[in-house]
């Protein structure tokens, strides 16, 4: 299993913080997030986001583990 | 130090905490709650955040301001939770012996800090409505109507918007060249930038490097042209490393870039860049310019056929000493930055393979394909593709050990090479310490690991495929090993 957080924006569209799920063998984050997108109605386009792999930057195309937390970013605005 | 609160931050305690009888400056920058944005009245916010990152990204924030300014202390605290209008949402302390290095310290953070840190803010209007705030400007058709002109062209469309989007490309140098070339990227949509320079602006440079003021003497080049290119273009992500490229600089960068721009003065950059760039089998693409005279070179689509600096030009150009007119390398930088959006979206090039002069002094314009030299260094230095490749002819007892997930293997299939799990080379299992391997993943990131882990564990003759299966000659033909 891995544990997915959302953010903002996110958060909203998907209308949950987090959630646990199975990931197909070889699932790279990316992969993820367009399932996800589609299944959830995420409206953000992945390139308008960042990923974070057990609260790391990571790349889209870094492979998922089961234990994985795997976070998505929605642009930030801080400060 | 930084720290996240969602309690009111106590701005005496935090500048009395960097206090330091060696600091003759001190500089503080606090952000507060303003009841206006974009024109709407704003009532109260709430900022949200991924804690456990935004604390590692912010130390590491203030890490990069220590190594870059000749400053004493740092620190940051941002808010999260509920604010009303006026309260301070970030502050940003920093104690220096001098004025300048505190000033543009700060700067640099609190930059930094509203670019990079994972918190979100959420604003309450006094119509009732809500909004995340930098989500707007993200509307897909913000972006279409913003590259509506560049897409018309024929070949270019939404998809090549789309591949532009995806791409990082790396600028070495930011000067004369790499003013343009960035500038031009990053206006067209170019995802993700990596600037690369050592040297800060000086006023010589101002009559030929468009991307810096007045203000920004004294500033880290990849500084101040981060800055600038953010208001150009905000949804570019963009890395600015102050580094000076040498014979055995580290070129990690290079192997996530999807193209190299070689755009920095400096011979003895070029020559690593552009021999890196050979080896690992990226998109290249070089250029030069010499008082009236200028040149590209546009690596072929064969990126195994492409030369480095030494063997396009036999003498390097340093336009520093030699004297430049500033519209000569603005010409060629702008299309350096053409050559690279055509190879970034797919399209053809009648420049690829070959360096192209054009001589304001004469009017002429040439082209001519160089050849690799006999003694080119690239052919005998043990490194990346051409060393495994080789080494593998040569050597039947170097095992190729594929680190890749089964569906990756699917993909590109290595004939021979032994599957092995990445966590299991991890731990040397499956290996024995006195048997020759090379370690092959996709990228060359994780094999890189795995060899240096199985180095510190005493294998001595193990070594990694720089670049991955990516890097290898031909992607549509499966290889066969001898394993």
């Amino acid at each position: 299993m891995i544990r997915v957080l959302y953010f903002a924006a996110l958060a909203d569209q998907a209308g949950r913080h987090e959630e646990w799920l199975t990931p197909e063998p070889s699932d790279t984050a990316q992969q993820l997030y367009e399932r996800l997108a589609q299944q959830r109605g995420l409206r953000l386009s992945r390139r308008q986001l960042r990923v974070a792999i057990n609260e790391q930057f990571a790349d889209w195309s870094d492979v998922l583990h089961a234990g994985d937390q795997v976070a998505f970013l929605p642009p930030m605005s801080g400060g | 130090m930084f720290r996240l609160t969602d309690q009111a931050i106590d701005i005496s305690a935090a500048a009395a905490a960097l206090s330091d009888p060696h600091s003759g400056g001190f500089v503080e920058f606090r952000g507060c709650v303003r009841n206006h944005h974009h024109g709407r009245s704003v009532e109260q916010l709430h900022y949200s955040a991924y804690p456990a990152l935004a604390i590692t990204e912010g130390e590491r924030i203030l890490e990069e301001a220590r190594q870059r300014y000749a400053i004493d202390a740092v620190a940051c605290i941002h808010r999260t939770g509920d604010l009303q209008i006026g309260d301070t949402a970030v502050w940003v302390g920093v104690g220096a012996a001098h004025r300048d290095a505190a000033f543009a310290a700060c700067r640099y953070v609190i930059d930094e800090v509203k670019r990079r840190l994972p918190v979100w803010k959420h604003e309450r209007y006094l119509d009732g409505e809500t909004q995340w705030v930098g989500c707007q400007g993200c509307a897909d058709h913000d972006h279409d109507q913003r590259y509506d002109r560049q897409q018309r062209v024929p070949g270019v469309g939404e998809a090549g918007q789309q591949r532009l989007r995806q791409a990082h490309v790396a600028v070495v140098g930011v000067g004369a060249l790499g003013c343009p070339v960035a500038d031009l990227l990053a206006g067209a949509g170019v995802g993700r930038l990596t600037l690369i320079d050592p040297d800060r602006v000086e006023l010589s440079n101002l009559h030929r490097q468009s991307l810096y003021a007045e203000a920004d003497v004294g500033a880290l080049k990849v500084d101040a042209a981060r800055r600038r290119l953010l208001e150009r273009n905000s949804s570019t992500v963009i890395d600015a490393r102050p580094q000076a490229l040498a014979a055995g600089s580290d070129t990690a960068w290079l192997d996530d870039a999807d193209l190299v721009m070689d755009c920095s003065d400096d011979p003895v950059s070029k020559q690593w860049v552009t021999h890196r760039a050979r080896v690992s089998g990226r998109p290249c693409i070089v250029g030069g310019v010499h008082q009236l005279a200028g040149g590209l070179y546009v690596s072929p689509r064969q990126a195994q056929d492409s030369v480095c600096w030494a063997c396009i030009s036999a003498q390097g150009s340093d336009c520093g000493d030699q004297g430049v007119l500033g519209p000569t390398p603005a010409v060629i930088g702008a299309a350096m930055a053409g050559e690279a959006l055509r190879r970034l979206i797919g399209l053809d090039s009648a420049l690829a393979g070959r360096w192209t002069v054009l001589d304001f002094g004469s009017g002429q314009f040439q082209r001519f394909v160089p050849k690799q030299r006999k003694t080119c260094r690239c052919l005998q230095e043990a490194d990346g593709r051409s060393d495994a490749v080789q080494r593998d002819r040569l050597d039947p007892a170097l095992h190729w050990i594929d680190l890749r997930e089964v569906t990756e293997r699917r993909l590109r299939p290595l004939p021979g090479a032994q599957p092995l799990a990445f966590d299991e080379a991890m731990a040397g299992r499956g290996l024995e310490p006195d048997q020759r391997y090379l370690l092959i993943c996709t990228s060359g990131r994780r094999s890189e690991a795995v060899c240096h882990t199985l180095r510190e564990q005493g294998f001595g003759q193990v070594w990694t495929l720089t670049g991955g299966v990516r890097a290898l000659p031909d992607e549509s033909t499966p290889l066969a090993c001898s394993a």
